[in-house]
């Protein structure tokens, strides 16, 4: 049995696919993003839960040397990124599906996008900050 | 012309269907993933105020080890584990596995002692275990 059961030469024309053709258009980029988000948040889940644990037994002094790892920065700003893409592909489906006006659908789409993609730059704009704090 | 498309009765559904636990579970893998967004969001504007300095990482820290912070972070935790079981769920459904009746109830109640193991070996470790 396979792995991942595909449906060999898909049902749509390649040239088709290539023209983002059919009702669904980008639709399908969406569920993959989705899936793609998810599994990269599998081991990032894992990274954020040693870190709170690693930080609550530490002091400020600590974090930042946790937090001044190039790896840690690095993971902690993936983690910020993937968690926030994961999260803005779901709330665009819950709005869609429960958002019955276009008009208030609209709104609700676009506060929900500069939410979520502001509170994503703070946040890594903070890891910078604490990565590049003097370790007093 | 006006719109009387929201004036019209609709056919119960909800007050009528029994809930099966493929349904409950997922709407419970939406809800969760509503209130994990709102989590992040603040765990995020935590980041922010701790990287302020000293005294406001002393205060996150101080009142997230309250009685009040340390439930939040419990049920916290419950959400996010329990949507990353419901998550790996659907990843194997979407993988094309386990669709049998038998299987989705099976992988269901799999799901759902997952997240109470997750849970427990998370609070075990971070309380001190190892």
């Amino acid at each position: 049995m396979s792995l991942i059961k595909w449906q060999k030469g898909g049902l749509k024309s390649p040239l088709s696919k290539a023209r983002g053709l059919g009702s669904g258009r980008t639709g399908v980029h969406h569920w993959i993003d989705q899936r793609v988000t998810a599994i990269a948040n599998i081991p990032l889940t894992i990274w954020l839960y040693w870190t709170m644990i690693t930080v609550a037994r530490t002091d400020y002094v600590g974090f930042l040397k946790w937090m001044q790892n190039p790896v840690n920065t690095t993971l902690a700003i993936l983690t910020i990124v993937c968690f926030m893409q994961h999260a803005w592909l779901g709330m665009q489906i819950v709005v869609e599906d429960y958002t019955h006006d276009e008009g208030r659908k609209v709104v609700k789409l676009w506060v929900a996008r500069v939410v979520l993609s502001s509170i994503a730059i703070l946040g890594i704009i903070s890891v910078l900050k604490l990565a590049f704090a003097p370790v007093v | 012309m006006t719109d009387l498309s929201s004036k019209r009765p609709l056919s119960p559904h909800l007050q009528i269907y029994k809930p099966q636990i493929t349904s409950t579970l997922s709407i419970l893998h939406r809800a969760t993933g509503v209130i994990l967004t709102l989590a992040t969001v603040l765990f995020i504007a935590g980041i922010a105020l701790v990287a302020t300095g000293i005294p406001m990482f002393e205060t996150i820290k101080g009142l997230l080890g309250t009685k009040w912070g340390m439930l939040a972070l419990f049920l916290a935790s419950i959400a996010m584990n329990f949507h990353f079981c419901a998550g790996l769920r659907h990843l194997v459904l979407d993988a094309g596995h386990g669709f049998d009746k038998t299987q989705i109830y099976k992988s269901g109640y799999a799901m759902l002692a997952g997240t109470a193991i997750m849970t427990a070996v998370l609070w075990f470790v971070a309380l001190g275990g190892m």
